[in-house]
């Protein structure tokens, strides 16, 4: 059984996550016919398709893109449409700038996806804001928004990649998905900025160069016009009144200022932050200037290096094609809740894992028992618990405690405590437990202190005791608590699996394991096997 | 070296016919019929299109049109401004899907590469199947071919979609999303 176990243990660390594809979904930037967002939508594919694999995730096989047209009608007629997405861009920026605290609220980085905390009422009012934007940038802002929607609602994960102009239309995609659908966004939309024209990146995915000419007007190069967004109100003369921009900060007059970006994430690897075309050979035609299109630049055989470390787990090729893989790949295993395995104990040995344990006893005072560890089982007699306490803490969006247990005795309380971390010792004040006992003569779940309401404590009770060996599993999924047994936990007794809701989450708080008997009348307590496992 | 458009033959063939056609038009014209020049442009006129791409134009000189070669290429002759923005699908008197005016511009432009024309012949030919048969004919056109996207291709479109009716066809490709599988399917 213990090799089993074992077996079972190993196969669950080697497998991180289940292998999950996920929907990419493409955003064009300005001066894109129909036909080019096409072909860059196929080229992004087929990268896809032909680099490795990352964490054992499958290849995306779809790609799905949102055409934001060429100025107002869709078709390039030269300077005119171009004046025409100018005009966009500078209507979305000056939007921005009055939901950009707001946007600070909906941020949630890859690396904290489940745990980062989202304000449904700052991506509502964001959403209001869609109707400031000119209808050429609305109508591709509901296209994408009915995309995300149609994902999620079939329970797949989204990556949205998004280039320059796309950026401001993702971003207000990410709002009103948050807006929309809440927590479902943690594990089910990503957004990949690249070429980020906008204030903030929601995931941390912000894959721009300093390079970039179009974006920042300290890539200018003097053989080529001005063209950098940051400076679009200047060059062009556009005053604007915003929440950041006014003359002498009055408030009320409109004003000529340069527009804010997200800091470049990175740069050529030869020049510190000039033309990534140093060194490499990248396109021709205006982006031999700008080094701005994704396809010419941003999936360039170019080697770049960071800026800023978004926390990507990069492969070795520092080729910008290669990082854009790993920044999409990094999206999609983001929305993959990875359990960690923080604490399996078989009890091996004669005595307790003092690297895990310690013994503490009961709260009432009594002075601590010792518990016997023999045959790979540890046995409480009366007032005796252990504890991980400063040894071992678990943390996360959901915690999962699975045990073989059992009271072999006609009188019992065998079971688990987990404790928040803000007591000390054998106090289990604020605390959520399950075990049996005969004192309920019930399986029983409950919750004391902070995770309970009404005070002083919330008590489920399931079946009746039993001193038979049984599986038991706690599950606490934010505030959501289940418990279950069987005789295995291939054999769940579903009538007998009870939850409740706790009167706060579990996420942000840490605590740690107790487990053993009750009171002196209620021993002794055997346990075959703990494991503890955490997913943030 | 000359090069004949599969179309082309069709027509040459055609020719004594057209003539006759042409030539019985233009009287009924002169004696005071109806010019169908000016009808108004719709989005149900495709079929009308080709029909009127037999019929003489206003001005018409009498001589039938001639087919022209740009770059070592024969291409239609230029048609008659009013006559091909009248409909939606213009004239395409050779019948080969790609209309006129936009054909010369294709032999104009990128006559002179083989490859390149190849690739703005399909992406003319896609976009005059999504005015004439709709949005998905175009995606199968323009998914599965041969066919690589050049930026100098807005040229074609431009062109292609000259006036605030076909305009409108190609702005209601951004109605929907696009979906492209690694098999190269477009839907």
């Amino acid at each position: 059984m213990t090799l089993l176990r074992l077996l079972l243990v190993t196969f669950f660390l080697a497998s991180p996550a289940l292998a999950h594809a996920a929907r990419l979904v493409y955003v064009n930037g300005i001066q894109n016919s129909f036909e080019d967002a096409l072909d860059t939508s196929k080229r992004l594919l087929a990268l896809m398709q032909q680099s490795p694999s990352k964490f054992n995730l499958d290849k995306p096989d779809k790609l799905t893109f949102v055409w934001n047209k060429i100025g107002f009608s869709g078709v390039s007629k030269g300077e005119p449409d171009l004046n025409e997405d100018l005009q966009e861009l500078f209507a979305s920026k000056t939007n921005e700038e009055f939901y950009a605290l707001d946007f600070q609220k909906i941020k949630l980085p890859h690396q904290s996806a489940f745990t980062g905390d989202l304000d449904a009422e700052a991506a509502v009012r964001i959403t209001q804001r869609i109707a400031n934007e000119l209808e050429s940038i609305r109508a591709p802002i509901s296209v994408l928004s009915e995309e995300i929607d149609k994902h999620i609602a079939a329970n797949e994960a989204v990556i949205v990649i998004a280039h320059s102009q796309g950026n401001l239309i993702a971003n207000l995609g990410w709002a009103k998905a948050v807006a929309t659908h809440g927590e479902k966004v943690r594990r089910q939309l990503r957004i990949v900025n690249v070429a980020n024209t906008t204030r903030r990146s929601p995931n941390d995915l912000n894959f721009t160069h300093a390079g970039d000419a179009a974006l920042f007007y300290r890539a200018d190069v003097a053989a080529c016009p001005e063209n950098s967004l940051e400076t679009l109100p200047s060059r062009k003369n556009w005053k604007r009144l915003s929440p950041v921009c006014s003359a002498n900060n009055d408030g009320v007059t409109p004003a000529i200022c340069d527009f804010n970006l997200s800091p470049p994430t990175f740069k050529a690897s030869n020049s510190g932050s000039g033309s990534i075309d140093s060194g490499s050979v990248i396109g021709g035609g205006i982006d031999a200037c700008l080094d701005h299109s994704i396809v010419l630049t941003y999936m360039s055989e170019a080697v770049v290096e960071q800026e800023i470390d978004q926390g990507i787990d990069f492969s070795n090729s520092r080729a910008f094609k290669q990082r854009l893989v790993d920044f999409i790949y990094q999206g999609i295993k983001s929305t993959i809740l990875t359990p960690n395995l923080a604490l399996s104990d078989d009890f091996l040995g004669s005595t307790i894992d003092s690297t895990k344990w310690t013994l503490v006893g009961l709260s009432d005072g009594s002075s601590p028992q010792s518990p016997t560890v023999a045959n790979s089982w540890i046995t409480f007699p009366q007032s005796s618990r252990i504890s991980t306490e400063g040894k071992l803490t678990f943390t996360g969006r959901k915690i999962v405690i699975e045990s073989r247990m059992v009271g072999l005795s006609g009188s019992r309380d065998t079971g688990i405590y987990l404790v928040d971390t803000m007591e000390t010792g054998a106090s289990l004040g604020n605390s959520i437990w399950f075990g049996d006992t005969t004192y309920y003569n019930a399986m029983y779940a409950g919750a004391y202190g902070i995770y309970s309401n009404p005070a002083p404590y919330i008590l489920v009770t399931s079946g009746t005791s039993t001193n038979q060996w049984m599986e038991y599993r706690l599950t606490i999924d934010g505030d959501r608590v289940t418990v279950e047994r069987g005789m295995t936990l291939n054999q769940i007794d579903s009538s007998q699996t009870r939850t409740f809701t706790l009167a706060r989450s579990i996420v942000g708080r840490s605590f740690f394991l107790n487990i053993g008997t009750g009171g002196p009348a209620y021993s002794p307590g055997t346990f075959d096997w703990v494991r503890v496992t955490t997913t943030q | 070296m000359q090069r004949t458009h599969p179309g082309a033959l069709a027509y040459v063939k055609r020719g004594a016919f057209l003539s006759a056609v042409l030539l019985s038009t233009f009287l009924h014209a002169s004696c005071g019929g109806e010019s169908s020049g000016d009808s108004a442009t719709s989005a149900t006129a495709s079929i009308e299109g080709r029909a009127q791409a037999l019929a003489v134009p206003p001005g018409w000189t009498g001589r039938p049109p001639k087919y022209e070669v740009i770059n070592g290429i024969t291409v239609p002759p230029e048609p008659a401004p009013t006559l091909n923005n009248s409909t939606l699908t213009g004239v395409d008197i050779n019948n080969n899907g790609v209309r006129d005016d936009v054909e010369r511009k294709i032999a104009t432009d990128f006559g002179g590469n083989q490859t390149i024309y190849t690739s703005a012949l399909i992406h003319a030919r896609a976009q005059q199947t999504l005015v004439v048969s709709g949005r998905q004919p175009y995606l199968n056109q323009i998914c599965n071919s041969p066919y690589k996207f050049d930026k100098k291709f807005d040229g074609i479109t431009k062109i292609q979609f000259n006036n605030p009716a076909r305009e409108q066809v190609y702005y209601d490709l951004a109605r929907q999303p696009v979906t492209i599988s690694a098999d190269g399917g477009c839907q």
